[in-house]
This record gives structure tokens, C-alpha cells and sequence, in this order.
């Protein structure tokens, strides 16, 4: 166990290297001239070059990198060009916001997506199973942005039920997590419903019912607990598309986590901050899937962590 | 005097219908039969027969989707369970019937603990909690002679071999004493040492809980071993019913005399010498020599584990064995699962890394796979146990037999053709049939689908691992002649690995006893069956169940053994047995 944990960490720190490094050379390549960026327009080309000397953009690349990667382990992510404070900062500021959006989201995907699913696998074939499935193909396939204005429209401009966007209440998370929560509850509920219809085929689903166990039990006892063990896996990988997600649904609700400042430095090539919300992102996703995996042999014990 | 006791399970006149897209197709017609307490039924039949479905009718397990009950009904206690509300259905399963599987690999919720699934039954129909649910768990789990019961209660199936898994569904299946008990194929996953001590306590605690039991089986063997009364069914028909004495020594209809005719006894071949497949005058030369010659083949694999993913533990699969193949004979490797046999027979194909010497005709194969793995291909082929997994489903049966021969870029492709054709008529089936897929045949079909593929090179050498073993008697009869016949025209050489002792006693020469990933006796076959000197070999022997019921078997040792694991810790180091000479060609570890 300990062993397997070391060695995770171990490949966890060797990915985000290659994370920094790839989202390096990208920048380094884009067009955009940071130090113009930061002088802005009005400046001789004399200020310009200063800057450019300021921040080392003259070096060599790999002594660029080289500087970059020693800084940041010691937790100096640079800092930004446009909002002259630390990205280590802006980002530690707006990490709570995300964080807690993400687990909202986690949370509805998880209940909505499973709730359906196992529905629609004990309803199998009837019209309430055909429904589900089509709004989970609707959850999969509608892109976010459109969701999430289509939820505004309908439950914050005509409804008034809760605030059009903000940060604060519980009534402000509750649309950015279902726009967050869509997507992963159509995958979850089509993966949960064929997880325990093939599981609700296996000998000892028969076993239990020939023991005269109850079809409730049967179900939520012997098949459910089974049936999930695919679904657990996926949390560790969802986590990285709630990172693309967030950009996205934190913009539309004006939601003040790490999405929106990523969005934000985008627009501006703020590349400090881009590369800061990605690294950071690298590891979300990265540990997710660690703790993905250390649960899995919690639920299921055939699974040895070697 | 035991008094003739009433029927407790009265099927009358059962019939179940599949649903399939041509409409509902009737796979049951009108089954009636009924067991008494503390008596045997046996159920014998092959793939198809209905034996298994009917069981599941009677438990209200059929799926509903899939499978209905048209007529009949089935009397347990004056209740017909075929018409029980789920509800009342509910609390008579795993009460006062209950059932066994045939795969005790799958047949346990791979996430509950055993004492968990032990548990819920009591709790379900005894109302027991607690301390005397474990107390009674605990206790059923000793009466089936489990080992180191108490620690059982807290382990995962997983954690437990086939035959300690088995002993599970025995207990659980008898935790609440039913009145009946439904087995269905429970030894037919499990290797004959432990089959033999499942089939005597079943037996036994038959005898205790004085249980209605029904046994179904293709088994003639186990038949004969357990049941009092046998009926024989087939097609959804029933064929005969009677005393197992009567339909052991005097089978009236066609299908049961022919059933028992297919079976392979042990002993059956007791006094006959066979020759060698190769011209009279070719004999002695080919014994002098041999086609194969292995040497101290050893094969091991490692576990890997720990922060750097080095090998923790190794698996001894085979150990310093050798032996030779002469052309035109089979050598049989037999053993118990784990005990090295396809391990050796992969190693032949250098389909793992092996250590030793494998001389083909005098030449290395590690040099021949090395410079020309394609021309070694050529020399040796492989036929699998499972005939359903070892074929494409998405390509034709003629190019699945042609691919060798595409592979290895031999002849033009209407020359192909030909040669595709010719194989479909040598192994018996129509050349016809060349553009069909896999799923349209039968199982003895698809095994000579893959037995042609592996003529399409002419090989000197097949392997067949277990060719047999999924078939059902009749159609393995058919197999193994036609594995025979080939071997007469063409002078084939067989290494056929099996578990089947009375299979292997059948078709071969010469035979290899397997254990532990080391050769514990060798010999021709007379030799080994006539006079077997290891003790593993006699317990392998005494094992196989004997399709003669006037023969009852000395109790077998009941201690619940196990067979060993050859997984090791890394500085071990196996002790080899010395095999010593005990007759000309006869060798026995000791």
C-alpha cells in the first residue's frame, strides 16, 4: 500500500514535469509578445527591450525553462503581467470557489447519474427506461454553454428561482453545478444502467436469488456495490474534464473561481497565469485519480494495489 | 427397512419454451419426475438436453425475458412453485429448496465476505442475527469440512480456491436444511481429487439432513457413483427412466446405450499394445529416434510488485522436465490444474520463455524460432481447449483455415482454395460450409474447424490442450477418433495435455503424470495404467468416477486437501525427484 502510494507520487510528480514542460514550449511558441503585452502600446521599443531583459525572455529556451521550473519549486509560479500581484496568489484566492463548485458538481452528477441509471436498468425496456436514456443522450451531448444559458433562461430570468449568477449562498451554486453536473450525470446514468444490467447476469445475482434473498436486496446488496465499480474509476477521469468545464460555467455565472481567471488571462495572454491554472489543473487531475484508485480496493477487495 | 417415503419434489409434465426471434421454440417437452427424501435423482444428459433449464424453472429462476414455462407444475409441500407468487417464492429459495451451481468461480459475490453471504440467508429465513447467525455459519462451514473454517468467515471468494468455493455454496445451499437440494454439474469445474471428495460429502450430508437431492449431470461416471434413480434426457426429451442398475446394466432405449458405448472407461484398454502411426518397418528407428527430445524444460514466472516493480514471488510452472516424442506417437501430459501441463505445451511453441533444451529433429528450437520462426511454426500447431473462444467470430470459417497458409505465403489463392477444401473434407465437413461463421456450428464442429487450421501446415507435431474436455461425450467420441484416424494416414505425433484420465488412457501411447511442474511418473501406457507406481498417480486413478454402479468406491480422504500452489517465494529453491527406472521406460519419482 505505502509502497504503491510512493510510487504513484513518484509518476505524479514525473507527469507534472512533462505537464510544465509541454505547456512551456506552447507558449513559448505562441506569437504574442509578452513584454509588448506588458508595456502596452504606447511604449518605446527601448521599454520594451528592458522588459524583455527583466524577465529573461532573451535567454536561451532551456535556461527560460530552467529558471521557471526552479522557481516554481519553490512555489513561485511567477507573476502576472497584467495584475501585477504573484499567480501562486490569485490562484490560492480563487481555488476555494472552484474547489467547492467541483464538489457540488461531483455530487449532483454522482446522485442524478447513478438514481437514473439504476432506474432505467430495473425499468430496462419499459418507456420510463427509454426517456431516461434519451435525456441522459441529451446530458452527453448538449455542449455546456448552452446548458448553462438554456438553466439561466428558465430558472433565473422566467423562474426567478435562484440568482442569475455570484458567489456566496447556496442558492448561487445550485445552477453552475447542474451545468457543471450535467454532462458526467448523462455518462454516469448510461454507464450505471449497463453496468447493472450485465452485472444483474452474473451467477451470483442468480446465487443470491436462489438463496431467496428479497429483490431488493438482491439489487441494492448484491448487484449495486458490483455495478459501481466501473463508475469510480470514471470520477478520477472526470475531474479532468471539470477542469475544462469550469472555464466555461464559470464564466457564464460570473462564478470567481480558477476557471474564470484562467479565462480571463487567456484573452489577455497573461501567460504566467495560464501556465499557473494549468499546472495546478494537472495536479487536481493527477491526485483525482489517485484517490480514485486508493478507494477502489475499499469497495472492491479483489483489487490488490501493486 | 427404510419405508418408501412420499415424493417431497413432484414435477408433473414440465415444459418451457425459449423465446427467439422466429417466435417462442420449445426446448422442454413435458418433463415428470419426482425425488424422495434422502434419496438420489440424477439427471444425466448433454448440452441442450434440458436438464439445467427445468432445474431453473423449478427455483423461478428462469429469466423472464428470455425463457417461460408453458405447462406442468412442480409440488413441493403440496405448493406448486411454478405458479408461487415471487413473494412466497422468496421465502421458500434457500429454504426448503435450494441450489448449486456448476462454476464455483462466479457463483460468489466477488465484494461480500463469505460470513456475509453465509449470514444473510439465516438472517433472511431463520431470523438469526449476530452472534448464532456466526455461530451457525461457522458450523456449517466445518460440516463441510472446510479448512481453517473461522478465518473463511472474514475472506473474499477470491481469496478461496475452486474447491473451497464449492464447499461454500454446499454450506450456504444447506444452512436452512431444505427438503431439497438441486445440483447442477457441481463437481464438473473442479479437478477429479477434488470432485472425488466433493461428490462423497455431498453424500454424506445427504445422509444427515436426509435431503431430497437432485443431481444433474453429463457425467455417466458421477451417475453412477451417486444416484439411486437416473433420468436420462435429451433434446428436451426424456429418454428413460430407472434404478441405476437397471439403466447402467440394461439400458433399453438407443440414446442411453449409446451414451455409456461414447464413455470412456478407465481400464477399458487393460492388455492392449498400441503401435506406433508409422510404417511397420519405420518402428524401431522412430523409437531410437525421437522426433522431440526435451531436456530439463523449466519455466518460471515472476510476480511483480513493491515501489520499483521488481519480481516479489515466482511461479515454478514447470520444472526440469524431459521426455521425448517419437513420430507417429501421443504422449499425454496429465495433472491436476496448475500442475505445469499447458505451460510445457506453450513452451513446445515457444509461446513463453523457457530455459532447457527442446530438440526438433535433432535441431534446437530456440536456434529454429530464432532464424526462422515461421519455418518452426510449420513444424509444430496448436489446438485449444475452448473452441468458442479460439476462433474469430468476424471471419469465415474456410479463411480462418486458410490464414496459416496466407500467413506463411504458401501457394496462390485459388491453390488455397483447394487446399482449404481438402482439409474441411479430411476433417469431416463440407467443403460447402467454407464461407459460414463460427457461431453457425456446433462445438465438436468448431473443434474441427481448429483442427484443420492446424493441419493447414502439415504439421509433424500438434499440441492439443484439453481439445477434448469441453465436449459432451458423444461428440468427444466423434473428436478422438477423428484425432486417431489423422494420426494413421498422416503419422502425426500428439502431445494431448488433458485432466481426463480415462480420455488420456484411450488415445494414447505413452503417458506423463504431472505434479507440482515436475514429471512424477512416465511410461507407456500400460506401464502407468496397468501398474502405476507414484502415489499421485494411484489418487489421480481412484479418483475418476467409475460408470459402474454395482462398484462403490472406499470412502474417499476426506480432509478437504488441497492441491498445492506453485507460487514461491524468490531464493527457493524446488527439490527435484530423482525418476528412477522401475521397468523398461518406466520412470517414477521418488
Amino acid at each position: 500500500m505505502y509502497a504503491y502510494v510512493i510510487r504513484r507520487l513518484v509518476e505524479a510528480a514525473l507527469i507534472l514535469l512533462g505537464v510544465s514542460f509541454i505547456t512551456f514550449i506552447l507558449l513559448y511558441l505562441v506569437p504574442a509578445d509578452p513584454a509588448r503585452q506588458i508595456a502596452g502600446r504606447s511604449a518605446t521599443a527601448q521599454t520594451v527591450e528592458n522588459i524583455r531583459e527583466q524577465l529573461g525572455l532573451n535567454l536561451p529556451f532551456y535556461e527560460q525553462y530552467w529558471r521557471y521550473l526552479v522557481n516554481l519549486l519553490q512555489g513561485d509560479f511567477g507573476r502576472s503581467y497584467l495584475q501585477k500581484s504573484e499567480v501562486s496568489e490569485l490562484i490560492a484566492a480563487r481555488l476555494p470557489a472552484s474547489l467547492l463548485l467541483m464538489v457540488a458538481a461531483i455530487c449532483t452528477e454522482l446522485v442524478m447519474g447513478v438514481m437514473i441509471g439504476v432506474i432505467a436498468a430495473i425499468k430496462r425496456d419499459t418507456p420510463l427506461d427509454k426517456g431516461l436514456m434519451v435525456f441522459s443522450f441529451v446530458g452527453v451531448s448538449a455542449p455546456q454553454f448552452v446548458v448553462g444559458i438554456l438553466l439561466l433562461y428558465v430558472f433565473a430570468v422566467q423562474l426567478q428561482w435562484f440568482p442569475i449568477g455570484g458567489y456566496g449562498t447556496f442558492a448561487h451554486i445550485v445552477l453552475p453545478a447542474l451545468t457543471l453536473g450535467v454532462l458526467g450525470t448523462g455518462w454516469y446514468s448510461r454507464m450505471m444502467r449497463s453496468s447493472l444490467i450485465d452485472v444483474m447476469t452474473q451467477d451470483y445475482i442468480r446465487t443470491a436469488r436462489a438463496k431467496g434473498m428479497p429483490r431488493y436486496r438482491v439489487i441494492f446488496r448484491h448487484a449495486l456495490p458490483n455495478a459501481f465499480l466501473p463508475i469510480i474509476a470514471m470520477i478520477g477521469i472526470d475531474i479532468g474534464f471539470f477542469m475544462s468545464g469550469i472555464v466555461v460555467v464559470e464564466s457564464v455565472f460570473g462564478w470567481p473561481g480558477i476557471g474564470q481567471l484562467a479565462w480571463q488571462a487567456i484573452q489577455r495572454v497573461d501567460i504566467p497565469i495560464i501556465m499557473g491554472v494549468t499546472l495546478v489543473s494537472a495536479c487536481a487531475i493527477v491526485l483525482g485519480n489517485l484517490v480514485a484508485d486508493l478507494i477502489a480496493p475499499f469497495v472492491d477487495p479483489r483489487i490488490k494495489l501493486k | 427397512m427404510q419405508q418408501k417415503s412420499q415424493p417431497i419434489l413432484d414435477v408433473q409434465n414440465v415444459s418451457i419454451s425459449v423465446k427467439t426471434d422466429g417466435g417462442l421454440k420449445q426446448v422442454v417437452n413435458q418433463f415428470t419426475y419426482h425425488v424422495n427424501a434422502g434419496e438420489t435423482l440424477c439427471i444425466a444428459g448433454e448440452s441442450g438436453s434440458g436438464k439445467s433449464i427445468t432445474s431453473l424453472a423449478t427455483m423461478g429462476l428462469l429469466p423472464k425475458s428470455s425463457a417461460i414455462v408453458t405447462a406442468g407444475k412442480a409440488i413441493l409441500d403440496g405448493e406448486d412453485l411454478l405458479q408461487m407468487p415471487e413473494k412466497r417464492l422468496e421465502h421458500v429459495r434457500g429454504n426448503d429448496i435450494a441450489m448449486i451451481f456448476q462454476e464455483p468461480m462466479t457463483s460468489l459475490n466477488p465484494v461480500m465476505t463469505i460470513g456475509a453471504q453465509l449470514r444473510e440467508v439465516l438472517r433472511f429465513h431463520k431470523d438469526m442475527d449476530g452472534r448464532a447467525a456466526d455461530a451457525r455459519a461457522l458450523e456449517m462451514l466445518e460440516a463441510v469440512r472446510m479448512s481453517e473454517a473461522k478465518k473463511r468467515l472474514e475472506q473474499y471468494p477470491h481469496e478461496l480456491s475452486g474447491g473451497m468455493r464449492q464447499r461454500v455454496m454446499i454450506a450456504m445451499s444447506l444452512l436452512c436444511s431444505p427438503k431439497v437440494l438441486i445440483a447442477d454439474e457441481p463437481t464438473t469445474a473442479l479437478d477429479v481429487t477434488i470432485q472425488a471428495q466433493m461428490l462423497s460429502l455431498m453424500k454424506e450430508l445427504q445422509r444427515e439432513f436426509n435431503t431430497g437431492l437432485i443431481l444433474i449431470t453429463h457425467d455417466m461416471g458421477v451417475v453412477a457413483e451417486m444416484a439411486d434413480r437416473v433420468l436420462v434426457v435429451n433434446r428436451g426429451e426424456m429418454v428413460e427412466e430407472g434404478d441405476v442398475n437397471t439403466i447402467f446394466s440394461a439400458p433399453k432405449q438407443p440414446y442411453t446405450q449409446d451414451l455409456l458405448a461414447d464413455l470412456p472407461k478407465l481400464g477399458s484398454m487393460q492388455g492392449t499394445v498400441k503401435e506406433l502411426a508409422v510404417p511397420e518397418a519405420d518402428r524401431q528407428l522412430a523409437k531410437e529416434r525421437p522426433l522431440l527430445k526435451v531436456k530439463d524444460l523449466t519455466v518460471r514466472f515472476d510476480i511483480i510488485g513493491g515501489v520499483l516493480r521488481r519480481p516479489v514471488k515466482r511461479v515454478h510452472a514447470v520444472e526440469k522436465v524431459s521426455f521425448d516424442l517419437r513420430a507417429g506417437e501421443t504422449l499425454s501430459l496429465v495433472g491436476e490444474s496448475g500442475c505445469g501441463k499447458s505451460t510445457t505445451g506453450r513452451a513446445l511453441l515457444n509461446l513463453v520463455d523457457w530455459k532447457g533444451e527442446i530438440e526438433l529433429e535433432g535441431e534446437s528450437t530456440r536456434k529454429l524460432f530464432k532464424q526462422d520462426p515461421m519455418a518452426a511454426r510449420r513444424q509444430i500447431q496448436m489446438i485449444f481447449q475452448d473452441p468458442y473462444a479460439s476462433l474469430n467470430p468476424r471471419m469465415s470459417v474456410g479463411d480462418l483455415v486458410g490464414e496459416p497458409l496466407v500467413i506463411h505465403q504458401i501457394g496462390t489463392s485459388a491453390e488455397r482454395k483447394e487446399r482449404v477444401a481438402d482439409l474441411f473434407k479430411r476433417v469431416g465437413l463440407s467443403p460447402d460450409q467454407m464461407d459460414r461463421y463460427p457461431h453457425e456450428f456446433s462445438g465438436g464442429q468448431r473443434q474441427r474447424i481448429c483442427i484443420a487450421r492446424a493441419l493447414a501446415l502439415n504439421p509433424k507435431i500438434i499440441v492439443a490442450d484439453e481439445s477434448v474436455s469441453a465436449l459432451d461425450v458423444t461428440v468427444q467420441a466423434q473428436v478422438l477418433d477423428l484425432l486417431q484416424e489423422l494420426q494413421e494416414e498422416m503419422g502425426l505425433s500428439y502431445i494431448f495435455i488433458s485432466h481426463d484420465m480415462a480420455v488420456v488412457e484411450q488415445v494414447c501411447h505413452r503417458v506423463a503424470v504431472m505434479y507440482m511442474g515436475q514429471i512424477v511418473e512416465i511410461g507407456s501406457r500400460e506401464a502407468v495404467f496397468e501398474n502405476p507406481a507414484h502415489d499421485y498417480t494411484r489418487a489421480l486413478l481412484e479418483a475418476v468416477p467409475i460408470p459402474d454402479p454395482t462398484i462403490k468406491r472406499e470412502r474417499i480422504l476426506m480432509s478437504g486437501g488441497e492441491i498445492p500452489s506453485p507460487v514461491h517465494r524468490l531464493d527457493y529453491q524446488p527439490i527435484y525427484a530423482d525418476l528412477k527406472e522401475v521397468s523398461a521406460g518406466h520412470l517414477v519419482a521418488v
